[in-house]
């Protein structure tokens, strides 16, 4: 059954890849001609991953040495403040940076009237909004492993190399960039795979500025165009998008190797840190400008959005309504209907993915016959495959595999093959967070219950499961929160009745019904940001 | 999300009351059940129809599932394909379509009374579809931006307007790609039209709602959308003007009928036979649509259909290179 779950769809998409009409052809990527449509998305694809990275990962690195290395007031906030793109859905920010790099978005209106230009100056329909956007969603995630690195770096050297005479800005670069390149490797990489596999930002944002990657690529293939190998061309690109994935997999544990070496030095001594003088206050103005003009008036358009009642006239008076959130409560099923199977996928699916992780780590590592240990090391590794593999490349997996019945049994265009596709997707969340957890436990504690004669289950229970709760906790929530709001795969799986929240919004999005999807997407925003708020609370109570 | 949660357990103990309670009631023409309705129509529109349509037959529920055409068309052939078409009712902008389901006999004939009130050449293929409404695709234009109006499909490629005129994509919008199946094949525009489009910059994406919205908010200058869309703006107070093209308009057809594959098709006949009926001609014209059925006046301020030119469209020709269209189409604009 494993095999069927987690290996079977990409085997079966491997042969559809290959063939047409059951006859094996390479006519499908043979359309990757360097002069083809497909060529070109492929490229795109590269060029925003490189560019998105390599601004979001050096934005990431020089922020995080400010607020671990030197004086600047209130360090906590802004490191607050600059993770919170990470809880909003990527395609609701691409939706509110229209509002502000649109043609008349509230930026260009602003610079338009400042400098008496006559067209907007900038242009967020095309690579530079992909790009742009993209690295602002890759922000966070770069930053969270960067400020780690950094507070785990030994500050001494630096503090050494200052007052040997050296200038702050001189001794980070020589002293404590070196040390940090293999996490920002991996920051790299793991911003790389993520913007490449993203659907919601270029499709907000690049097709209509005629700029196609290869997920936008791939959904039209299967979603709008009439082409009868449509499903074989997407499959064949999708191998394309999976070796993206792999080989940035292979790089990243290569990296990670490199990173435990270098950083065996361990927990540095605290060191005095940078004094800025009177830049501190430049500086946190600084960041006090990224955070409102980057983070709070995207949501703040999406509310003035909102709350208008006709777009082409300026918003006061008479022109305030609520009626689009009205509009949404009363006369749309079909956000009701999606928000609660979203919140059924996410509950079930991490519910499921966390129970079956801590099953499958404790039966490997604590299991009492080989049998046992073996099944759950095969386990391990083949709910580990679907790792590397970008949502698309699993949605459309999911659909050769599922697309006739089953065994008697209809998947295809229910709530199902959602289901299934979650747990592929997801597994590997709470099973590398459990593994870790358990890898951390003095063995000789389970040899002890193992010596008093208790059985696997009651060690399972009594024992390693109150030690990993945390880790089992954190890994249910690193489901729940992306479930929630997942478009990738569900823009592909979702069928009529089994909307999920950010398809409905997607949906309404490119219908262009402008007021009604921003209240939509204010809505998403603050329900993501509470329900975040209440985990987390019940996370710290435990 | 938490206020929606509330919402949903307020939704479902609400419509599980309301069911209760009509159970007991006989509904007025003897149907009941559920219908799924796969549509094109503006979300928010069609919703109106489906809750009143309700409101009128108790104990009957109609579900809406809303794409793009081209989009749902898609999902539709991949379902039958699979066996398992989920739609009772479809209604949306592909002629060409529906001509094929119903020669295959994915549709059946129906004769819902009220067509004896609306003009026969809005009964196709034997009572298989019906028109509900006429929509055209007509060019809109901003009225603070372009104060002296415009005329027609040329001022779409006038380079006064570069990088201010849209269009939905015929990768959404079934208007969009019925209006690349006419101009391409008519003579006096060709694909050599698209390409001056493309090269004055158009911005070509979503449907045709969106570009009424951004043709309000001056975004886009001039603009290709739907009849009633403009005039749903206008109604607003939004600054929007438009144009039936001198050139011809575009008539997009949008039958609405009743799949084979139903297991209600009382159900699903009944609800068509309420959108041409009065009560639903009176709900789609106050959203702006010119209404079919003869015991509708013509709101104010619209065009009767017979003042309106349009071009033809060779349904043939859409039907055998529809993927053709496509690629051509995308590839002058670049967006496939």
């Amino acid at each position: 059954m494993l095999f069927v779950l987690f290996v079977l769809p990409f085997v079966r998409l491997a042969i559809l890849a290959a063939t047409r009409q059951g006859a094996p052809t390479a006519q499908n990527l043979l359309l990757l001609t360097p002069t083809g449509a497909d060529f070109r998305a492929l490229r795109n694809s590269v060029l925003v991953g490189v560019v998105a990275t390599t601004l979001a990962v050096s934005a990431a690195a020089i922020a995080s040495w400010i607020l671990e290395r030197t004086d600047v007031p209130g360090t906590r906030f802004w490191s607050w403040a600059l993770v919170l793109p990470y809880f909003i859905p990527p395609f609701v920010t691409a939706f509110a940076w229209t509002r502000l790099l649109g043609p008349i978005g509230y930026y260009n209106l602003a610079l338009m009237r400042l400098f008496g230009l006559e067209r907007p100056p900038l242009q967020i329909y095309g690579a530079g909004g992909v790009i742009a956007v993209s690295a602002l969603y890759g922000f966070p995630f770069a930053f969270l492993i960067l400020r780690r690195a950094i507070r785990n770096s030994d500050g001494s050297l630096e503090e050494a190399a200052r007052i040997s005479g050296a200038s702050p800005l001189r001794s980070a670069v020589t002293v404590t960039l070196p040390t940090l390149l293999p996490s920002i490797g991996a920051a790299a990489i793991i911003v790389f795979v993520t913007v490449v596999s993203m659907f919601g930002i270029p499709a907000i944002l690049g097709v209509p500025g005629r700029f196609v990657v290869l997920t936008t690529r791939i959904y039209a293939y299967v979603g709008s165009f009439g082409n009868r190998y449509g499903l074989n061309i997407a499959a064949a690109l999708s191998m394309v998008l999976l070796l993206i994935g792999v080989l940035g997999l292979l790089a990243q544990q290569r990296m990670i190797r490199r990173e435990r070496f270098v950083t065996v030095t361990g927990k540095s001594s605290l060191a005095a840190p940078v004094r800025l003088g009177a830049l501190r206050w430049a500086v946190a103005g600084l960041f006090a400008v990224v955070v409102a003009l980057g983070v709070l008036a995207p949501i703040v358009a999406l509310l003035a959005t909102g709350v208008t009642r006709s777009l082409g006239v300026p918003l006061r008076g008479t022109n305030v309504t609520l009626e689009h959130f009205a509009a949404i409560f009363a006369r749309m099923p079909v956000v009701a209907r999606s928000a609660g199977n979203s919140l059924l996928l996410g509950l079930t699916i991490a519910s499921l993915t966390t129970v079956v992780a801590a099953g499958v780590v404790f039966v490997r590592r604590y299991g009492r016959s080989g049998i046992a240990k073996r099944f759950g090391r095969i386990a391990d590794v083949l709910m580990s495959v679907p790792y590397a593999v970008p949502g698309m490349v699993i949605g459309i997996a999911m659909i050769v595999t599922w697309i006739r019945p089953f065994a008697g049994l209809r998947i295809y265009n229910t709530w199902w093959i959602l289901a299934l596709a979650y747990l592929v997707r997801f597994m590997i969340f709470p099973l590398r967070s459990v593994d870790a957890a358990t890898r951390a436990l003095d063995p000789s504690l389970i040899e002890a219950a193992q010596l008093s004669g208790a059985a696997p289950p009651r060690i399972a229970g009594d024992i390693v499961t109150p030690l990993v709760r945390p880790s089992l906790i954190s890994g249910w929530i690193l489901v729940f929160m992306p479930a929630l709001t997942e478009l990738t795969l569900s823009i592909l799986l979702f069928s009529p009745g089994n909307e999920t929240i950010g398809v409905t919004a997607y949906n309404i999005i490119q219908e262009g019904l402008l007021p009604v999807a921003s209240a939509l997407a204010v809505l998403i925003t603050l329900g993501v940001l509470a329900i975040d708020m209440v985990l987390r609370r019940l996370g710290d109570t435990r | 999300m938490n206020r929606i949660l509330v919402m949903t357990i307020l939704f479902v103990v609400g419509a599980s009351l309301a069911f209760a309670g009509g159970a007991g009631e006989e509904p007025t023409d003897g149907v009941g059940g559920t219908i799924t309705l796969y549509t094109s129509e503006t979300l928010t529109d069609v919703q109106l129809y489906a809750r009143q349509f309700e409101r009128l037959n108790p104990g009957t529920t109609v579900e809406i599932f809303r794409l793009g055409t081209t989009e749902l068309v898609a999902r539709l052939l991949a379902e039958m394909e699979a066996g398992a078409p989920g739609a009772d009712v479809i209604w949306f902008a592909d002629m060409a379509l529906f001509e094929d389901f119903a020669a295959n006999g994915d549709l059946i004939q129906i004769d819902p009374p009220e067509a004896a009130n609306i003009p026969e050449q809005y009964v196709y293929f034997d009572g298989m579809a019906y028109e509900t409404r006429l929509i055209y695709q007509i060019v809109a234009y901003n009225t603070n931006l372009v104060p002296n109006g415009v005329a027609g499909w040329q001022d779409l490629v006038d380079p006064q307007w570069r990088g201010r005129v849209g269009s939905a994509s015929p990768f959404s919008s079934g208007a969009t790609l019925t209006q690349a199946a006419t101009l391409a094949n008519d003579a006096n525009f060709g694909w050599e039209f698209y390409r001056a489009l493309a090269a004055n910059e158009a911005f070509v994406g979503g449907g045709n709602g969106g570009i009424a919205t951004r043709v309000a908010t001056g975004e886009f200058a001039v603009g290709l959308t739907i009849d009633f869309m403009a005039r749903a703006q206008i109604a607003q107070g939004a600054p929007v003007g438009y144009v039936y093209q001198s050139e011809g308009s575009l008539y997009v057809p949008t039958p609405i009928g009743v799949m084979s594959a139903t297991d209600n098709p009382e159900l699903s006949e009944a609800f068509v036979n309420y959108l041409i009926s009065v009560p639903g001609q009176l709900q789609l014209a106050a959203r702006g649509y010119l209404p079919v059925n003869r015991n509708v006046a013509l709101p104010d301020g619209m065009t009767p259909a017979d003042e309106i030119e349009v071009l033809t469209t060779d349904w043939q020709y859409l039907r055998e290179n529809r993927e053709e269209l496509l690629n051509t189409y995308g590839e002058i604009f670049g967006i496939n």
